[in-house]
């Protein structure tokens, strides 16, 4: 009988678990993406010529390059 | 996301108008499954600041690449791996930096970000030390 309950409960947390990491996974795909006022929209890349693109149009500046993860 | 708000805050304290941020956010952990949100984005909410997504890590790459082609020009004693994948640093350029065929040897890196805050503050505010720092020739002279 124990065993049964507890095989109950695993499954209930493990039916959670899951639902919790597919929500959190569709939150990510389907938040907006907006950057803060001020700034151009935040721009998807294909190579990395275009930072450098965005690199010499304002060569003029001191410039502080950051390569960051979203989580 | 902790790098971004340091960045955020050193940018706080620096309200030069000539000074810029490019950040390139890239998948690099498991749930990096997509762009970042605004929520995300708005830790750096300056209006210097230009915010892309690199979802093929094409900037890491090619930054991999110019390394392992001249580790001496970037200051690496040792050879980067193919596959390493650049992230969480930052990097400073001085006005009139142009990134011609390689990108351009920075003034300051290091990482991870959030660590290295005061570092890049003082890159900021005193670059002939950290061009000493880096072992620049032109300024250990006495």
């Amino acid at each position: 009988m124990r065993a049964g309950r507890a095989v109950r409960i695993a499954s209930v947390v493990a039916l959670l678990a899951a639902g919790g990491t597919l929500a959190f996974v569709a939150w990510l795909k389907l938040a907006p993406r907006v950057t803060p006022r001020g700034q151009p929209p935040l721009t998807s890349i294909e190579s990395s010529g275009e930072i450098r693109d965005a690199f010499n149009a304002r060569s003029e500046t001191t410039t502080i390059l950051a390569l960051l993860s979203p989580t | 996301m902790q790098g971004a708000s340091a960045l955020q805050n050193i940018l706080d304290k620096h309200p030069d108008p000539t000074l810029r941020v490019l950040v390139v956010w890239e998948p690099v952990i498991p749930t990096d499954v997509a762009r970042p949100t605004s929520g995300t984005l708005g830790r750096l909410h300056d209006p210097r600041v230009a915010q892309y997504w690199d979802g093929e890590r094409s900037l890491s790459r090619e930054m991999v690449r110019a390394v392992r082609a001249d580790p001496a020009r970037y200051h690496f004693e040792r050879e980067m791996p193919e596959d390493f994948v650049v992230w969480d640093v930052v990097a400073l350029f001085p006005p009139g930096t142009v990134w011609e065929s390689d990108p351009p040897v920075p003034t300051y890196y290091g990482g991870p970000v959030v660590e290295v805050m005061d570092a890049l503050r003082e890159a900021l505010e005193n670059r002939p030390a950290v061009a000493r720092a880096l072992g620049d020739p032109e300024t250990e002279r006495p």
